[in-house]
């Protein structure tokens, strides 16, 4: 019976919207660049809200407060005669096409790094022969959290030892090789974890993530846009 | 001839990718909050270097810089923001630099660490323009070349000239660069030794 789970989008279709999405940027008219868009920018809406979520914040206001102002803006300079600004049609156009094509690249890659389990993207790396990507990943992802103790509290050992305020720098080294020495202590205990579960046991596993109907459609929908459209 | 990395490097693999991860989110988001601040890039890709230097030493293989760089940037895929993308680019990028330099130099004086430290701080200057080509297209370039014509008549230079002023910021990248490959270069020494001494 099929899911509803195997009718959305895996990573095939998120990589290929992604790369579909840079590739039409670059190689079509504008007007289709801005139609392809709009299409992107509503399905975005109506079914990525949470990856849209993740796009409000200031900077990226801030970022397209000031491409529009350096494009739309023409500035008249001569020596010794004071500066004239003027708004330029053209240049505002020109901006908004850049503005559109970086909004369009930061919604498809959102919309990746929201949909995309790591666990896939790791099953995928691995099955392409990038073999020990994965579990190296898998090791950092579960020592994430512990780097952030160790240097809360190596950076309180080293304040009570008088390494604070103005002599903090001096303390930046011993600081990181202090946590680097202590998540290396942990390797050997990693290690045995992960040979006892047959990792390094020379036995390969491909496993590639699954295909599913809606990376089809994606692909349909993106192979189709790039080639026919102008 | 070894093939494959060991378990145990692999797991300082990890290791060095959660510390550089961890490093990127924290400082990296902070300093990225205040879009006027200079040298950004420059300042989290030195340490970054660092990492890498240090990686290549402990391990001993050739394909750590890239493996770390490439876990930093599927960690820093999972952290929020818009605009991370050029930041991920970045990641891997600075690796691949710095990974070529130490790939093919031999690790046991500093001059190595040291080119691979410069170059992967030289690299965010060229980073800014790279992207943002693919990023913006290349009208982008139009707008650079107008502020360069715009600086030069402000400044009573010609163009040519003006480029000259790039030349500080140059210098100001290559020491930060410098400076922290050769601090990979001794923390990684010294983890070496530490790690030899507790396994023999």
């Amino acid at each position: 019976m099929r899911t509803p789970e195997s009718s959305a989008p895996g990573i095939y279709g998120y990589l290929i919207l992604l790369g579909g999405v840079i590739a039409a940027f670059i190689t079509l008219s504008p007007i289709s660049q801005a139609c392809c868009f709009l299409v992107l920018l509503f399905y975005a809406l109506l079914f990525q809200r949470d990856a849209m979520a993740r796009m409000a914040r200031w900077p990226l206001a801030v970022f397209a407060a000031v491409l529009m102002l350096v494009a739309s803006s023409d500035l008249a300079l001569e020596a010794g005669a004071p500066i004239r600004i003027s708004f330029s049609g053209p240049g505002a156009m020109m901006g908004l096409g850049m503005l559109m094509r970086a909004c369009g690249i930061f919604i498809a890659a959102q919309i990746f790094s929201v949909r995309v389990p790591v666990l896939d993207l790791t099953r995928l790396t691995d099955a392409v022969g990038l073999r020990g990507f994965g579990f190296a990943l898998g090791v950092a992802f579960h020592m994430l959290p512990e780097v952030h103790g160790t240097a809360r509290e190596t950076g309180d050992a080293l304040r009570l030892r008088g390494l604070a305020g103005r002599r903090r720098w001096r303390a930046a080294v011993p600081w990181l090789l202090a946590i680097l020495v202590q998540l290396l202590q942990r390797s050997d205990e990693i290690v045995a974890s992960a040979r006892t579960r047959g990792f390094g046991s020379g036995r390969r596993f491909r496993y590639f993530p699954a295909w599913r109907t809606g990376d089809a459609v994606i692909l349909a929908v993106v192979s189709g846009t790039l080639l026919l459209a102008p | 001839m070894r093939r494959g990395m060991t378990a145990r490097e692999l797991v300082i693999v990890g290791i060095f990718g959660a510390a550089g991860a961890a490093l990127e989110i924290s400082v990296g988001t902070f300093l990225h909050t205040f879009p006027v601040l200079p040298f950004k890039g420059m300042f989290l890709a030195s340490l970054l270097a660092a990492l890498f230097v240090a990686v290549r030493i402990v391990t001993g293989r050739r394909g750590a810089p890239f493996l770390v760089a490439a876990v930093i940037a599927a960690l820093k895929l999972l952290s929020p923001g818009a605009g991370f993308m050029t930041v991920v680019l970045a990641i891997l990028m600075e690796g691949v630099t710095a990974g070529l330099v130490l790939a093919v130099g031999t690790m046991r004086g500093p001059l190595v660490p040291i080119l691979a430290g410069m170059s992967t701080a030289l690299y965010t200057v060229a980073h800014k323009f790279l992207v943002n080509g693919l990023l913006l297209g290349s009208e982008i370039y139009g707008i650079y070349l107008g502020f360069l014509e715009d600086a030069s008549v402000l400044l009573g230079l010609s163009p040519s000239d003006a480029l000259w002023l790039l030349v500080p910021v140059l210098v100001l990248h290559l020491i930060a660069g410098g400076a922290a490959g050769l601090l990979g270069w001794r923390l990684g020494r010294r983890l070496l030794r530490i790690t030899h001494r507790e396994n023999p």
